[in-house]
């Protein structure tokens, strides 16, 4: 199944996550189909870029969001 | 989506204190965003067994934060030293505008440098108090 969640990058204590397209066969060995945007909750507001396009695209294929993705992308009108 | 930005920072002020098998877990979930499900079927044990694994995990971090309060401590030194930030870019920023200004010119400006570095100083002692707990 193809899934769309958030990857953790940035320093220890200062999360910053990337919205990633991947393949649920390959959890956590970092491979993924493509990145569609970045989450920042740092800084006040968080800072959320989404290629809406392409979160569309993904989902009308099936691909299945986290309920953490679901949540952004609710927030930002993809859904 | 605040209790899994909360719960990445414990992780990472606190994760220590957990069992190898718990910060594994944690890890996967809070930083990976795996499902139970994956997760589960990663380190094969049950659905059921993860959930408590996770629930029993989170329950150890708010307790060592309740007793160490790092947290707080921790977010509060982020804003004041981001503040801070700002105040001397605004002073560096204006230093270089002023040196090709007359002094007419740098006379209408509001906030002198000083009076900014001044306020620097009030913030850094803030901040040093909060790093003592205070």
């Amino acid at each position: 199944m193809v899934k769309i969640r958030l990857k953790r990058m940035g320093a220890k204590k200062n999360p910053f996550y990337r919205l990633v397209v991947a393949d649920s066969r390959y959890p956590r060995d970092g491979r993924f189909l493509e990145e569609i945007g970045y989450y920042n909750p740092g800084t006040n507001p968080s800072e959320v870029k989404i290629d809406v396009d392409r979160a569309k695209d993904w989902l009308s294929k099936g691909a299945q969001p986290t309920d953490t993705v679901r949540a952004l992308l609710k927030k930002n009108g993809v859904l | 989506m605040e209790k899994f930005e909360e719960m990445a920072l414990l992780l990472d002020i606190y994760g220590g204190l957990l069992t190898q098998k718990q910060k594994d877990v944690m890890d996967q979930y809070y930083n990976y965003d795996l499902s139970l499900q994956e997760i589960a079927e990663n380190i094969d044990i049950s659905k059921q067994g993860v959930h408590d694994l996770i629930r029993r995990a989170e329950n150890s971090l708010r307790k060592a934060d309740e007793k160490l309060g790092f947290l707080k401590r921790l977010s509060g030194i982020q804003s004041g030293l981001e503040e801070l930030r700002s105040i001397l870019e605004y002073c560096c920023r204006e230093d270089m505008y002023t040196k090709n200004f007359s002094t007419d010119q740098k006379n209408k400006l509001t906030g002198q440098p000083a009076n900014e570095l001044e306020v620097c100083l009030d913030k850094l002692d803030k901040l040093i108090n909060t790093c003592l707990g205070g």
